[in-house]
């Protein structure tokens, strides 16, 4: 049984005109134990929403409107927000896009670990919750000794590498990194994302890797669910998304991201933008910027549902249905 | 002097100075300064895309700004065109080398006003560096109005058009009577460099202008200034940290650290094979889309130290990992090798 | 909030427009009175009675409005001009002029206003003009300190770097592009000002420093106080404090809305980065559904 599957998850944000904007719909998607899921996707396709929605972190206007979050088999969305406060962070935890900058100012890195070790019983007395988070610290690459600086001392790498201990100060089973590395120099990205494989392996977490970075993706993930205007678009192995894709849309992005090895081809773009929110296509969400030669009446009609094609390889669209 | 060279920057230096504590101006200690730029010295000529790449710290975008008289230059000789600009951002008396004495005779501000005209900047938020309260069609005819370019407001009308449409946001009608705020990250930023274009400037200074826009936008984007080059002959700083973007569309590469240039050399040559240590690891490190080629990277410990404090020696070998005990002594200089690619390493 | 303090504000300023139309008296005629007529309460030929003069109180109210008014716009609309300026120059120049302009501004906060006001006016003698200038002259620091401290960050933005690699003169970039983003904070503040303007007028005035040839709520005061007090003549003191603070009270409601308005809070939850998730909902429409626009 994977530890988190998520099955029909629809999120719906309120307008204060009272529309619902349909900003997740019918996603589906599963992380084994101890393997890792990039969750790509460009800015607006809702990937961040689908992390927040299976935590039921969303904000005011946020609803769940339809799915089961189903972690370790038992459905998420049913329990009590009590009983969620004990998922959260201690079984399903997040490092947030930005959390680096959302450090405490005023206190230092070991006070804010230690308050989440107290916070989740974790540890009961002070001094067990300041060595286990000397622990924490030296886990991710910083020398315990520096528990004592406040965030304003640590440069941006070190600041991420302590949102990461933090993340996994409870022991969690799964961990969700939306952005991990973006505002990072490319070296500190390198040593983040290294940081992570590393913690992968030796605590056998579940990664979830929310991100528009392809290469990222191609590095750590051994899934990839591509995401476009709130619906999955292509669902397979790593391997398959970026040697054998069916999506146009995830055709197209392989084709924009800039391939230092292979220097001779020419860099493409997709022209126009993401759908908005208020204002969906009726079929296809991906149809009005297609530029695929098989186009045809229905995916401007019908949205595609989305099918296995292969085993393991799943493509939410008309024509890729069609040659199975 | 190379006369086909647009700009010709030697030895720039810029240090911005701390701010001393009481303490330390009892105790006389002398001032520290932040090296942001420590004696980089290039030639761009006309018609060319240098790129110049390096992460935080390295000085790729103060580089920029003191080329376009933005900051003024602690040290160093900036030569756009022939003449010395680093002396004009000083505002200090007649150029040193003048091709033609009617420029020596301008006013501090009328020489700044023609390198203005001359030289202009693409900025790397698409989201800040519009005014949002200003329409399209204002911040693409400010800088006509700045420089009283057009003789009637038809005539300015005529340009923004022109300035637009050629950054692909046709038709202009459409796009210059709305806000900022109206439009995408990837529309802005061709607002932004219809701006630097209206005022048809020889040298544009592109500072990280796609890394805050959506990957599937990127090449839209890069492509127009790779056409603007073509079409007009617009020379292009491009200042990213991002070598994969720059190893597409640019014919020279600068690849900087700490506040001085390591490799100087042909793109491709110098991303085929890389000369310094801190280019092989940079290139090594570089996210390959695709599972099946993963390299053996080189992801260098520690961090970019800080400027303040600079290792002894070549700046670079605390973190270097061909680093022997002759490298603590002195920095090496930018020395070439072959055929126009330099590097700064005494193993190479 | 905002609404109920501009339709208050709105009822006073037509009493003080329409002021010859809706009063039933001309305060400023000279009423010969017999001395039974002196200080009666209010009665149906003079809704709130009769002054020491014997002058009708209701009209001398209705056209002390447009004194105060005239003081707490135009003093407020003086300090708002010069504060501006000051904090604009200050802020954007820094170094020794931003020094210079803002030890003149703590100089001038140091001192006690009210005793300062009353000094200059004893000096300068008692006149609606001198009055406007007292208040205007001395009031505009806070908005300097204000503005100065926006500007200060307002510049560092990026656009305002795009403008100076344009070639924009300093003084564009403060009038075009830093101005407006420090406008709306300026406006609040203004709203504020006004209401200090008119305190600062009335107790001018109450302390016998008012113009004496006009009629305003501050005189009103000064005079019921001096005089009509001390006969219990509530129907002369009540009106112009309950004016005076009706007038506060709805400059008050407007200036804190407009504050409001001015400092948006985020709206989105503080764990979204508000421009990825507005991206989609500002992406320009397609072709079909674009409708004409005009050229500026």
């Amino acid at each position: 049984m994977s530890i988190l599957d998520v099955r029909d998850l629809s999120v719906d944000y309120l307008t204060e005109d009272g529309v619902a904007l349909h900003a997740v719909e019918n996603l589906s998607l599963r992380v084994e134990r101890g393997c890792s899921l990039g969750l790509v996707g460009e800015s607006g396709c809702g990937k961040t929403t689908v992390m927040m929605g299976l935590l039921r972190l969303l904000p005011e206007e946020g609803r769940i409107v339809n799915g089961q979050v189903l972690f370790d088999g038992k459905d998420l969305l049913q329990r009590s927000e009590a009983e969620m406060r004990k998922v959260r962070w201690r079984e399903i935890s997040m490092v947030f896009q930005g959390a680096m900058n959302a450090l405490n100012p005023v206190r230092t890195i070991e006070s804010q670990i230690v308050e989440a070790l107290l916070l989740h019983h974790i540890v009961n007395d002070g001094q067990a919750a300041r060595r286990r988070a000397g622990e924490l610290l030296e886990l991710v690459g910083i020398p315990a000794t520096r528990g004592s600086q406040y965030p304003h001392q640590y440069s941006g790498g070190m600041r991420q590498r302590a949102v990461i201990a933090m993340a996994l100060a409870c022991n969690p089973r799964v961990l969700i990194a939306d952005e991990p590395t973006t505002a990072l120099d490319v070296m500190i990205q390198a040593q983040i994302l290294e940081l992570l494989e590393r913690l992968q392996a030796d605590l056998n977490l579940a990664l979830v890797l929310v991100t528009h970075d392809l290469g990222m993706v191609a590095e750590m993930c051994a899934d990839v669910l591509v995401m476009y205007g709130g619906v999955a678009a292509e669902y397979a192995s790593s391997d398959v998304i970026f040697n054998n894709p069916q999506h146009p849309y995830t055709q197209r992005l392989l084709q924009a991201f800039p391939d230092l090895e292979e220097p001779g081809s020419t860099l493409a773009s997709i022209p126009g933008t993401p759908p908005r929110l208020d204002d969906l296509p009726p079929g296809c969400r991906f149809e009005p910027r297609c530029q695929c030669e098989w186009r045809e009446a229905i995916c401007a009609h019908r949205p595609p549902p989305l099918v296995e094609i292969e085993p393991g390889h799943r493509v939410a669209c008309h024509w890729a249905a069609r040659m199975v | 002097m190379d006369d086909e060279a647009l700009l010709q920057v030697r030895d720039l230096c810029k240090y911005f100075p701390l701010s001393r504590g009481v303490r330390s101006l009892a105790t006389r200690k002398p001032r520290r300064y932040v090296r942001a730029v420590d004696g980089v010295s290039f030639t761009v000529q006309r018609g060319e895309i240098l790129a110049l790449v390096g992460e935080s710290g390295s000085g790729k975008t103060t580089v920029g700004m003191n080329v376009l008289g933005l900051q003024r230059p602690t040290r160093g000789q900036i030569l756009f065109n022939g003449y010395d600009v680093s002396e004009w951002a000083r505002g200090h008396g007649p150029s040193l080398e003048a091709k033609g004495g009617e420029l020596v005779s301008l006013g501090r501000r009328r020489r700044v006003m023609l390198l203005r005209q001359r030289a202009q900047m693409v900025f790397q938020d698409p989201y800040e560096s519009l005014n949002p309260r200003q329409k399209v069609f204002s911040i693409v005819s400010e800088p006509l109005e700045v420089h009283r370019l057009a003789r009637s407001r038809r005539e300015r009308e005529e340009m923004v058009r022109a300035s637009l449409e050629a950054c692909g946001l046709a038709p202009a009608d459409h796009f210059w009577g709305r806000y900022p705020g109206e439009l995408s990250g990837g529309q802005r930023q061709r607002v932004g460099i219809a701006g630097a274009l209206v005022l048809e400037p020889t040298l544009l200074v592109a500072d990280e202008p796609v890394s805050m826009l959506d990957v599937s936008i990127r090449a839209e984007i890069l492509n127009l200034l790779h056409t603007v080059r073509q079409e007009r002959g617009i020379t292009i700083l491009y200042a990213t940290h991002d070598l994969a973007t720059a190893g597409f569309f640019t014919d020279r590469m600068a690849v900087m650290y700490l506040g001085k240039i390591v490799e100087l050399g042909p793109t491709a040559q110098v991303l085929s094979k890389p000369q310094h240590p801190y280019t092989r690891a940079l290139l090594s490190v570089v996210p390959v889309p695709n599972p099946r080629r993963r390299r053996q990277r080189q992801i260098l410990q520690g961090e970019i130290p800080n400027p303040i404090d600079l290792p002894p020696g070549c700046r670079f070998h605390p973190r270097c990992p061909s680093a022997v005990p002759e490298c603590r002594e002195s920095d090496p200089p930018l020395r070439p090798g072959a055929a126009d690619h330099e590097v700064a390493c005494i193993r190479a | 909030m905002g609404v109920i303090g501009a339709l208050m504000l709105l009822l006073v300023v037509s009493v003080a427009v329409f002021a010859p139309w809706v009063a039933p008296y001309d305060p400023y005629e000279r009423v010969q009175v017999t001395p039974e007529q002196i200080l009666t309460p209010p009665d149906p030929q003079h809704l709130l009675g009769r002054d020491d003069a014997g002058k009708d109180v209701l009209s001398q109210l209705i056209y002390g409005s447009r004194v105060s008014l005239t003081v707490g716009f135009t003093a407020s609309f003086m300090a708002m001009v010069i504060g501006t300026t000051v904090g604009l120059v200050a802020g954007y120049f820094g170094g020794r002029i931003g020094n210079v302009l803002m030890r003149v501004v703590d100089f001038l906060m140091v001192i006690p206003e009210l005793p300062l006001m009353l000094v200059i006016i004893a000096v300068m003698g008692r006149g609606l003009l001198n009055i406007i200038l007292v208040i205007g002259l001395l009031g505009w620091t806070y908005t300097a300190r204000l503005v100065r401290s926006q500007v200060l960050s307002v510049k560092e933005r990026q656009f305002v770097l795009r403008a100076r690699s344009v070639g924009a003169s300093s003084v564009r970039i403060m009038t075009r592009h830093i101005f407006p983003q420090v406008l709306p904070l300026v406006i609040a503040q203004a709203v504020l000002d006004i209401s200090v303007a008119i305190l600062a007028e009335s107790t001018l005035a109450f302390l016998g420093l008012g113009d004496p040839t006009l009629v305003s709520w501050g005189n009103m005061l000064n005079f019921a106080f001096e005089r009509g007090m001390s006969r219990r003549a509530w129907w002369f003191l009540l009106p112009p404090g309950f004016a005076i603070v009706w007038v506060s009270l709805s400059l008050v409601l407007i200036g804190n809305t407009l504050d409001e308005i001015v400092n948006p809070r985020l709206r989105t939850h503080h764990l979204f980065d508000p421009r990825r998730m507005i991206a989609p909902t500002l992406a320009v429409r397609p072709a079909q559904e674009r409708e004409a626009t005009e050229p500026t």
